[in-house]
């Protein structure tokens, strides 16, 4: 997984020069310091940030990283699975799994994949609910 | 297609079918999918045409993180096994959740799943009468009578007896033709650490008496895990010490033809390349269902630790077949558990004791077992003569629980039951 790399060097820099941080994972989503101060202020995360989160990834920061990365990055990583919810639809879209985006963004918390499998389950008129593609797939996942 | 999402011994049970199915004339491919843990392994499968990897510690840690992470991954894994297509028929040997509920996904009709799966309604399902013998039975010595790769092979229509032999890697055979050097082929000597609890003696003093003794010298291969272990016997006793990828192990096994072992792993997979071996096992009855596959001597002690001489003697018997030990054979049987693992007359694994002449009422009670379900799994009514056997001489615990069965099986030894009742 390519985690989000908050570095306190601004973007432009980062963009300019590749090779300045060799601790930067490569293909991490990075973020500058002042990106993610607005974005923790904001409560608003860019489509990128959402996308490689709702792919795994976690918040990360050099080890010799100061106190103000610290703490932006905490701050970050609690703020992630709420304010990534309004671009779920359209990253689950994007990879096959609408439904399963859909019934995640309504809940405030990610909620587990069990009771998130039970939730996608399809109705029946014989009363006995149907499993649907998404619903297996979230259900094979609580075997892992 | 063939599901194997377990350890590498469970891998190996699909070696027969993978081997049957690959054979066949109108199957185009067969293709695995398994674990990346599990690569090795099913690489080795005979008949096997593709091997595919699901990434079993990044699904986990994605799903601990997001459930959406672990199912955009889970999804695009499937995808890129199908690659737009379907299989024809999906071979399920695995009995957890994960594959059960995948297994339907790689095909377009549900009834082409072989073996345990989930249907659309979250109920498990089984295509053969032999899984549901399983999931029923299951793994425990007391009550199985089955290898369980002679069940996965009856469930999947396959031979019982069928060898499933994994194919030697032609470079790695080369690379053991160089290893080994001109010399005889050395003895190889699987040890565990869990093993010296129950051994009576060490291993050390084993691989050094075998060497001095066999005439042929002895290599150590480290089970998983026991790479320590093996460094401390080979200081000590001067043997050679073969650390080698599976691939390149399965063809030193195979040419060496000769492994003493307390590690199961090893066992099955000496087992999947033909050779003798000498399992020795904690005491205990032996395990039915996991028995590795035939030539094997397994040794354990009835009542005391197994004595060094003991092991020796059937070794050189059994793996260096030197005459004239026979009537020691006989007189060292004392307190111990010494078994030979071959096929019976119905072409299912079994164990049957070497030191005793006479048959053995246990052993013909266990393949009437075998013989009373294999007909049931075909159709075929009980036979009367072997329900009959079952009742006088069955193990209670067995037959207890054979008789809440609702299939003609728990019938016929219900009314055999209630007709011997009524006589008496």
């Amino acid at each position: 997984m390519i985690p989000v790399w908050v570095q306190r060097l601004p973007a432009i820099w980062i963009a300019f020069v590749p090779g300045l941080d060799p601790r930067m994972p490569p293909g991490a989503t990075v973020l500058s310091i002042a990106d993610a101060k607005t974005m923790v202020q904001n409560g608003q995360i860019s489509f990128d940030v959402a996308n490689a989160w709702a792919h795994g990834a976690a918040v990360e920061f050099a080890d010799d990283a100061p106190p103000e990365v610290r703490a932006v990055a905490g701050r970050l990583r609690l703020l992630l699975p709420e304010a990534s919810r309004p671009h779920l639809a359209e990253i689950g879209t994007r990879f096959g799994v609408p439904r399963i985006a859909t019934a995640m963004a309504v809940h405030a918390t990610p909620p587990s994949v069990a009771a998130l499998a039970q939730e996608l389950a399809e109705p029946h008129p014989d009363g006995v609910p149907r499993l649907s593609p998404e619903a297996r797939l979230l259900r094979a996942l609580t075997g892992l | 297609m063939v599901l194997s999402l377990g350890t590498e011994t469970d891998v190996w049970n699909a070696a027969r079918i993978t081997a049957a199915w690959g054979a066949r004339r109108d199957v185009e491919s067969v293709e695995v999918v398994g674990w990346d843990l599990t690569h090795d392994a099913c690489a080795l499968l005979p008949g096997a045409s593709v091997v595919h990897d699901l990434p079993l510690s990044g699904l986990r840690i994605r799903a601990q993180r997001h459930p959406l992470a672990a199912a955009i991954a889970l999804k695009g894994a499937i995808e890129g096994i199908l690659a737009g297509q379907s299989f024809d028929a999906v071979l399920n040997m695995t009995y957890g959740g994960l594959a059960g509920h995948l297994a339907p996904m790689f095909t377009r009709d549900p009834h082409c799943v072989v073996g345990p799966f989930v249907d659309e309604t979250g109920q498990w399902r089984a295509s053969h009468p032999a899984f549901e013998y399983l999931a029923t039975w299951g793994i425990d010595p007391a009550l199985n009578v089955f290898a369980l790769q002679d069940v996965w092979s009856a469930g999947a229509l396959v031979r019982t007896d069928e060898a499933g032999l994994i194919a030697p890697d032609p470079v790695a055979d080369t690379l053991v033709e160089h290893g080994c050097g001109a010399g005889p082929t050395p003895v190889l000597v699987a040890p565990t650490r869990a093993s010296e609890a129950w051994l009576g003696f060490g291993w050390e003093a084993l691989v050094s008496s075998l060497a001095h003794s066999g005439g042929r010298p002895v290599m150590l291969v480290a089970p998983k895990g026991e790479e320590e272990l093996v460094e401390r016997i080979s200081d000590r006793t001067g043997a050679d010490v073969a650390r080698w990828p599976l691939r390149h192990t399965a063809a030193l096994i195979k040419r060496c033809g000769a492994v003493l072992t307390s590690d199961f792993g090893t066992a099955v997979l000496a087992a999947r390349t033909g050779v003798r071996q000498v399992l020795l096992r904690p005491q205990g009855p032996i395990p039915l269902a996991a028995l590795p596959g035939p030539h094997i001597l397994t040794m354990s002690g009835a009542k005391r630790p197994l004595h060094l001489d003991a092991v020796l003697t059937h070794a050189a018997w059994y793996l260096l077949q030197q005459n004239g030990l026979e009537s020691h054979l006989h007189s060292a049987g004392d307190g111990l558990a010494v078994h030979e693992i071959g096929y019976d007359n119905g072409g299912c694994l079994g164990a049957s004791p070497v030191s005793n002449a006479e048959a053995d009422p246990a052993a013909s009670t266990l393949k009437a077992w075998r013989q009373v379900w294999r007909d049931a799994w075909v159709g075929l009514p009980p036979a009367r003569r072997a329900i009959d056997h079952l009742l006088k001489y069955g193990d209670s615990n067995r037959l207890g629980r054979a008789r809440l069965d609702r299939g003609p099986v728990g019938q016929a030894l219900r009314k055999a039951s209630q007709r011997r009742e009524a006589a008496a």
